[in-house]
């Protein structure tokens, strides 16, 4: 099964970049659609590779010569360069053209100056990247803060005025200085939170698109950057999800939502699906069950520290499955619990 | 001219050469053809011109650009129904999905994601795939260019592809 797999990323990829026979176009099809997860890695592969492409051709595009084009569409004519221009060229050249000219100049190089004048003003934005593992950092104000992969966060080398603004793109653990006079902002896209001296969880991208909080002590208010006067207020122990334009808040459920950070997991009669996502989520692999009847299987045990490896070899020892780790796919298959 | 009002020659160019890849990227995003992307783009700034004496080149300009691009690109994808566009003809195995609404934030992150994604790639990796996405060569060409077999070539784009995908998820 997991040979196949191999196999079907490698003629997806060779269907995209048009090297697929005929034959195997109709054998990538089949196997498309067999099953739902088999189409599921064909069209988020359709997605990827089409996102790519759209970048990639938009990156590709003249800007110079999109702008002759829209020239020519609504006629403006540069005087230097029309064909009248040109003829008079050999005349001496009028003073008040000359004049035009140099305001012209004055003009677009006057707009870019000032933009970066006033560029150059603010405090220089700093970012900090986590790459492909966990990397932590502190704030100028002293706060503290650990991303997982991928994350990113910008912040001003220096906080001036009246708050402490960074934005953040991803999953990160902050523990924020306290300063009551300076509230510390994070934003991300049309989402804001306001904290108050305080540490907590946050993913402005989690699994199911939508952006999470988790508030582990202190006082955090969540609002939308275009209505800052309806703000909520999380207490410490909430979970608060952003889907759409909602701000849902609840009890936090997840035992598990710092084990990307602590390495300490617990499962209590936790069904196997919801093991192989969070094994997936804190050791940055592919946990995947070879078969949906395997989700019946459930799992009580405490793990600190310890490798997936390990990990694995609790749940065979435990649960009668078997497992095979490729690296980049770790699939557990068996018959599943009664 | 009132220069708290409208736009001059001059501020249109500029805003046109920094807008136009953002609004070009938005607009393939939804119709997948590289022409009536183009065609899209020009038609929201011909609009645009027409306005720019008008328009409060502050605040409105690029909200009123982009909702002109999203508009037209939906106007296109409804009155060319066909959704197999000629950027990928990828039509065949799975239908195309329907179109879905985002905005111009959303595109810049997308754009963001899948360049980091790049970055990601090992070198050799990322060398295999540059080859057959940017310099357009075909799989034995690039073995040949490489000195390694067609199947190492095989198994590289795979990767690359693998991880585009674990990276960039429709959202």
């Amino acid at each position: 099964m997991e040979k196949d797999r191999i196999y079907f990323e490698g003629l997806i990829a060779r269907y995209f970049s048009k090297e697929a026979t005929p034959a195997e176009i109709g054998e990538l099809s089949s196997w498309v659609n067999e099953n739902p997860e088999n189409a599921a890695v064909f069209g988020e592969s359709r997605y990827a590779w089409m996102a790519f492409e759209e970048v990639r051709i938009t990156g590709l595009a003249d800007v110079d010569e999109a702008w002759e084009a829209f020239k020519d569409k609504v006629g403006i004519r540069e005087e230097t360069r029309s064909a009248i221009g040109s003829q008079q060229s050999k005349r001496a050249i009028p003073m008040y053209r000359i004049l035009l000219r140099i305001a012209a100049v004055i003009v677009i190089l006057a707009f870019p100056a000032f933009h970066l004048y006033k560029y150059l003003q603010q405090p220089a934005i700093k970012e900090f990247a986590a790459g492909t593992g966990r990397a932590e950092t502190l704030l100028p104000d002293g706060s503290h803060v650990m991303l997982n992969s991928g994350a990113v966060i910008k912040y001003p080398e220096k906080f001036k005025g009246k708050k402490r603004a960074v934005s953040l793109d991803g999953e990160a653990y902050f523990d924020v200085a306290h300063n009551a006079s300076k509230p510390f902002i994070i934003a991300t896209d049309g989402i804001r939170v306001e904290v108050k001296g305080t540490s907590f969880y946050i993913n402005t991208r989690s699994w199911s698109g939508d952006f999470e909080l988790v508030l582990t002590s202190g006082k955090v208010e969540l609002y939308f950057e275009n209505q800052p006067g309806q703000s909520r207020v999380l207490n410490p122990g909430e979970k608060a999800i952003v889907h759409g334009n909602q701000i849902i808040i609840s009890p936090n459920t997840d035992a598990n939502y710092m084990a990307w950070k602590t390495h300490k997991i617990s499962f209590n009669n936790e069904p196997l699906n919801s093991v192989a996502a969070t094994l997936s989520k804190v050791y940055q692999a592919n946990v995947r069950l070879g078969n949906s009847s395997l989700a019946s299987c459930r799992l009580t045990a405490t793990f600190d520290n310890q490798s997936l490896e390990s990990v694995l070899n609790v749940l065979k020892a435990t649960l009668d499955v078997d497992i095979r780790n490729s690296g980049s796919l770790v699939e557990i298959s068996g018959k599943g619990c009664r | 001219m009132n220069p708290e009002h409208g736009l001059s020659r001059s501020q249109f160019e500029i805003l046109f050469r920094t807008e136009y890849k953002g609004m070009l990227l938005f607009a393939i995003h939804y119709v997948k053809e590289e022409e009536a992307a183009k065609e899209i783009v020009q038609e929201a700034f011909i609009n645009l011109w027409e306005k720019r004496e008008s328009i409060n080149p502050e605040r409105e300009v690029k909200s009123y650009l982009s909702a002109s691009v999203r508009n037209r690109s939906l106007n296109y994808l409804r009155d060319n129904k066909r959704f197999n566009g000629t950027l990928l003809s990828l039509g065949g195995l799975l239908p195309m999905p329907a179109a879905e609404e985002v905005n111009t934030i959303e595109i810049r992150e997308l754009s963001g994601q899948i360049h980091r994604a790049i970055e990601e790639l090992p070198e050799k990796c990322r060398e295999v795939f540059r080859l057959n996405r940017f310099e357009q060569m075909k799989y034995q060409e690039i073995a040949d260019h490489l000195n390694i077999s067609i199947k190492t070539v095989e198994t590289q784009m795979s990767k690359a592809l693998s991880h585009l995908r674990s990276r960039i998820r429709q959202t």
